[in-house]
């Protein structure tokens, strides 16, 4: 079910069978992923979906309670620190120095990775050209805009060319344009062939990945391209609005039972109708309402996507 | 103030309690650890104690008085020093458990019926002490009698660290003050803390939760538990430990609600300045435990400390509790024979409840 | 009628450190006001003014009329903080209980009112499970009876629906709505402008300020520039493309799409043809930006954020 890396190039990242249990409570229930090289893989769901947890058993900074995990040849659950040198982990919370510069952040880290004289400095001069970081060098890690601070828990991530890249929630409060920006860096950093898993709670994010699997309760419900998984919302159970409606018609069409909300999306209302209606007898009935204008399909976006996978799942009934 | 707040923040503050059972088990352990602590750390026999033993001028007599030292049950002589200063050290290193001091020209004095050697003792252990002194004043007197000396030869004593040579008896109460001192404040000097830690305290700033309802309801339930303590401690004091109460029981928790609502207020101080929970249980160990142990006359004799460290202790509201809690254990004291330290204690509360008060403005609550 | 929220001149801060600046605002009664901004705009020292949580350093604020933190408006205005505040080990009901109890409720007045505030928000059957055992939609639903138990004619809301999943969030949004219906006024701030197009209007905040107020439609509005969405075979290769054809004015890569920010003039197939005539076989397509996408052009038109 989309859980295979992109054919034609080898898997950087296997995980199987991943289950990792606190006490009685279950984080991750059985997690398989695959990654390939240049691919961004995406990680969705709500906070204490399971997330956190599993990137960092991927990382070997949490061993699973099962389940297998090779990282570029090399085991990750048996051997977390050779695993170590071949990944870069930016964690949600910014865990660099804040009275450090930029600049002396990345030295010390380019030197925790072992790097030394010259190779350090033109490591460091990269990460600050590549990341957009130059013209803050000088300034203290805690001095930075959200957006910048991001950037640099991402430099200092990848100062070391890492294979696999694991982002913890990157783009969590930063503004629409740091938030662009972090994902054409991911970009180009998969462009240089890194395979790249970022978590986000965002649903509207689903669409920057080229791979995503929806988390939900510690199990992946669903996994695969974006497209292929707005594929799975049942056609014509999320519509539009087109063409002017009067004042009431948000009220009228969100009174019928058969629809589940009404929201307002980019100047126009949205229509979506519940789980298990039937969407024809349903747009006819509604087409009343809304006269002159018109209720027209339109094209899911990943909240659409979630709730009609847990409603597959029946439990969105409720 | 409207009771029915009061009572849900104070119902709110014993369920917290009642579900986290570490800080619980604290409230009721830490006392029973600090009484047996102070009250079995006691020794009743000795034997073999090791003598450090200082003769200024070496002759017969004197070497005879150090033998029977050497051959009584109590008494070993560990070893000889060649100064006042050398054996003081050996007896704070703890090598030897008392020191005994010939001095210069004793045997003369002997003979002129005026001799005296001096006994040096470590009072850090007062009940200790106390039975060293007693061996040793046998041993002098039995020596005095063989050599017919008359008038019998003295001992003159010098304590040292406990001047007061306390022992159980009055260690005991003083422990009842410290228990309540750790506990009274530790409690409340979390209480505030960890509303603000939680985030909780920005939805009661936004309720019409009124600052004297939030610091009465967080007062009440550790005054319940502070009295239980105060009261078990008690009862161990009489029925494990054999300490005599010659007071009213009635008199005894009368000061100590007192003092409670001291430590306290004490507490919810500590705990409105501070930032955090561990800042503010350091700071409830610094400002409460520390000055109650040294500085109330607990184990350290007020009387014999410098003077500016006396007048120190007239700030440390643990010192008048102390000394009320010791008059009506053992003397059987009335509070109102005492009242000037129950007048101390009133003003120390008032000025705390003052000073609270006044901080607490600054939660952001309705006043 | 008056305004629900009026600020004139506003700084709030902490140690006398200005965090919002000289801002204005208005909430109409009866509105859901949204207040969008990234992380350190300023969105929750707003609200703790609103609240009266925090003193204002300077300027004019009025809320329903009164000064915030009045006695009277603490019983009108309700609070959700972010992360909500709740005690986790209390029960679901022993927390609302407490907060009932606060704004005057006792015996069987209160026991209704629990019973109606957990059916409405559905947690009826959880009464005596932990706070701090419940899961993060259901932990904000319990947040948001607490804040009702009062019956308030404010309700402020920092982040409520961070990281929940999109079924509680739908939930919690039909429960907005419904407050809202009984007369009471909503401001929520939000750190997703996707979420703020369902307010009523909306406050974009900027480094302290309130950037601009409005619709969602009339703040999605960008004159002179269109948006395009073009899925190209390579679309990584195809955005170095499109940044050299006449008329584009940004082009924005988003996993196998583009969004390309053009000049009102440029017809989809116009871009088309310029692509195929640069060997690209491209799908393009007219997009209605959404209030994401407007303001993503606007910071990006500024050249916002690239030095210190």
């Amino acid at each position: 079910m989309g859980l295979e890396a992109r054919s034609g190039t080898a898997p950087l990242l296997v995980a199987r069978g991943l289950v990792r249990r606190f006490g009685s409570f279950t984080a991750v229930a059985g997690v398989d992923l695959e990654l390939a090289a240049g691919e961004v893989f995406g990680l969705l769901g709500a906070n204490g979906a399971g997330k956190t947890t599993t990137i960092r058993m991927l990382c070997g900074t949490l061993a699973p309670t099962a389940g297998s995990i090779v990282l570029d040849g090399i085991d990750v659950v048996r051997r977390p620190r050779a695993a170590r040198a071949r990944l870069g982990y930016a964690a949600q919370r910014f865990s660099l120095y804040g009275d450090l510069t930029v600049g002396e952040n990345l030295g010390l880290y380019a030197g925790l990775y072992g790097l030394r004289g010259a190779a350090r400095r033109a490591r460091v001069r990269w990460a600050l050209e590549a990341l957009g970081l130059a013209p803050w060098a000088g300034t203290p890690a805690a001095r930075l805009p959200p957006g910048h601070r991001r950037r640099l828990a991402l430099a200092a991530a990848v100062l070391h060319r890492p294979r696999v890249l694991f982002l913890d929630e990157p783009t969590s409060g930063v503004d629409p344009l740091a938030r662009q920006r972090l994902w054409e860096l991911l970009y180009r950093l998969a462009g240089e062939g890194a395979a790249i898993l970022v978590t986000t709670h965002h649903m509207e994010e689903a669409l920057f990945c080229d791979r995503l699997a929806l988390m939900h309760e510690g199990r992946v419900i669903a996994a695969g391209a974006p497209d292929d998984l707005r594929a799975r919302v049942p056609a014509g159970t999320v519509l539009e609005l087109e063409g002017a409606g009067d004042g009431g018609v948000r009220a009228r069409l969100a009174a019928r039972p058969e629809v589940a909300e009404v929201v307002p999306r980019a100047g126009r209302l949205r229509v979506r109708l519940r789980p298990g209606a039937d969407p024809a007898a349903a747009r006819a009935a509604l087409a009343p309402l809304v006269a002159p204008a018109r209720l027209v399909p339109a094209e899911p976006d990943f909240e659409d996507v979630f709730v009609a996978l847990l409603a597959a799942r029946g439990e969105a009934a409720a | 103030m409207r009771p029915a707040a009061v009572a849900a923040v104070a119902l709110k503050e014993w369920r917290h309690l009642r579900r986290d059972p570490t800080s619980l088990a604290l409230l009721f352990l830490m006392p029973a650890m600090l009484l047996a602590l102070f009250g079995y750390a006691i020794r009743l026999d000795i034997r073999e104690a090791p003598l450090g033993v200082l003769v200024e001028s070496p002759d017969g007599a004197a070497r005879a008085l150090v033998a029977d030292f050497d051959a009584s049950a109590a008494f070993r002589v560990a070893r000889h020093y060649r100064s006042r200063a050398a054996l003081g050290a050996a007896l704070a290193r703890g090598e030897v458990w008392a020191g005994l001091v010939v001095p210069a020209g004793y045997a003369r004095a002997l003979v002129r019926g005026r001799a005296r050697v001096q006994l040096l003792l470590d009072g850090t252990d007062a009940n200790t002490a106390r039975l060293l002194r007693n061996y040793a004043e046998l041993v002098v007197q039995r020596h005095a009698e063989a050599r017919g000396v008359a008038p019998p030869l003295a001992l003159a004593d010098r304590l040292w660290f406990n001047q007061a040579r306390e022992s159980r008896y009055a260690i005991v109460p003083g422990v009842i003050t410290l228990v309540m001192a750790v506990v009274g404040t530790l409690m409340t000097a979390l209480a505030i803390t960890r509303e603000r830690e939680q985030g909780s305290l920005a939805l009661l700033r936004a309720s019409p939760l009124r600052r004297g309802e939030l610091l009465a309801g967080k007062l009440v339930p550790y005054f319940v538990i502070g009295i239980a303590d105060v009261a078990l401690a008690a009862a161990a004091a009489v029925w494990v430990f054999d300490v005599p109460l010659r007071g009213s029981p009635a008199a005894l928790m009368a000061v100590s609600a007192l003092f409670l609502l001291v430590v306290m207020l004490q507490g919810t101080l500590i705990s409105l300045q501070a930032p955090n929970q561990v800042m503010a249980s350091q700071m409830a160990t610094v400002t409460s435990f520390l000055p109650a142990f040294l500085l109330s006359g607990f184990i350290f004799a007020i009387e014999n400390m410098p003077a500016a460290i006396r007048a120190l202790t007239y700030v440390v509201p643990a010192r008048y509790h102390v000394a009320l809690s010791k008059a009506i254990f053992l003397k059987g004291a009335g509070p109102l024979l005492l009242w000037a330290d129950v007048v101390a204690l009133g003003a120390v509360a008032a000025a705390f409840g003052v000073a609270v008060w006044r901080r607490a403005a600054r939660l952001g609550l309705l006043p | 009628m008056s305004a629900a929220v009026l600020a004139r001149g506003l700084a709030a801060g902490y140690g006398g450190r200005a965090v919002v600046r000289d801002l204005a605002l208005e909430v109409a009664p009866g509105e859901i006001f949204g207040l969008a901004g990234p992380d350190g705009a300023g969105k929750s020292t707003l609200l703790r003014v609103l609240v009266g949580e925090l003193p204002p350093l300077a300027g004019e604020v009025r809320v329903l009329g009164a000064r915030p933190g009045s006695p009277a408006l603490r019983r009108a205005v309700a609070y959700m903080p972010a992360g909500y505040g709740l005690y986790p080990d209390l029960t679901v009901a022993e927390n609302l209980d407490f907060f009932a109890t606060l704004h005057g409720l006792g015996g069987a007045g209160r026991r209704a009112r629990r019973a109606a505030l957990l059916a409405r928000v559905g947690l009826a059957g959880v009464e005596g499970r932990r706070a701090g055992a419940l899961s993060g939609g259901m932990l904000q639903k319990l947040a948001l009876a607490c804040a009702l138990v009062g019956a308030p004619r404010l309700l402020v809301l920092d982040e409520p629906t961070m990281g929940v999943d999109p079924l509680s969030r739908r939930a919690f949004w039909a429960l907005l709505e419904s407050v809202r219906g009984e007369g009471a006024t909503v401001v929520v701030a939000t750190a997703s402008l996707e979420e703020a197009e369902r307010c009523d209007r909306v406050g974009l905040m900027r480094e302290g300020r309130l950037e601009a107020a409005g619709s969602p439609a009339e703040l999605a509005r960008v004159p002179g520039v269109r948006l395009l969405r073009v899925r190209a075979r390579a679309p990584r290769a195809a955005a170095g493309l499109l940044a050299g054809i006449a008329g584009v004015r940004a082009v924005f890569p988003v996993g196998a799409r583009l969004a390309v920010w053009a000049d009102e003039g440029l017809a989809p197939e116009a871009l088309r043809a310029a692509l195929a005539a640069r060997g690209e076989t491209a799908e393009v397509e007219p997009a209605r930006p959404g209030l994401h996408e407007a303001m993503l052009w606007r910071l990006a038109a500024e050249g916002a954020g690239d030095g210190p």
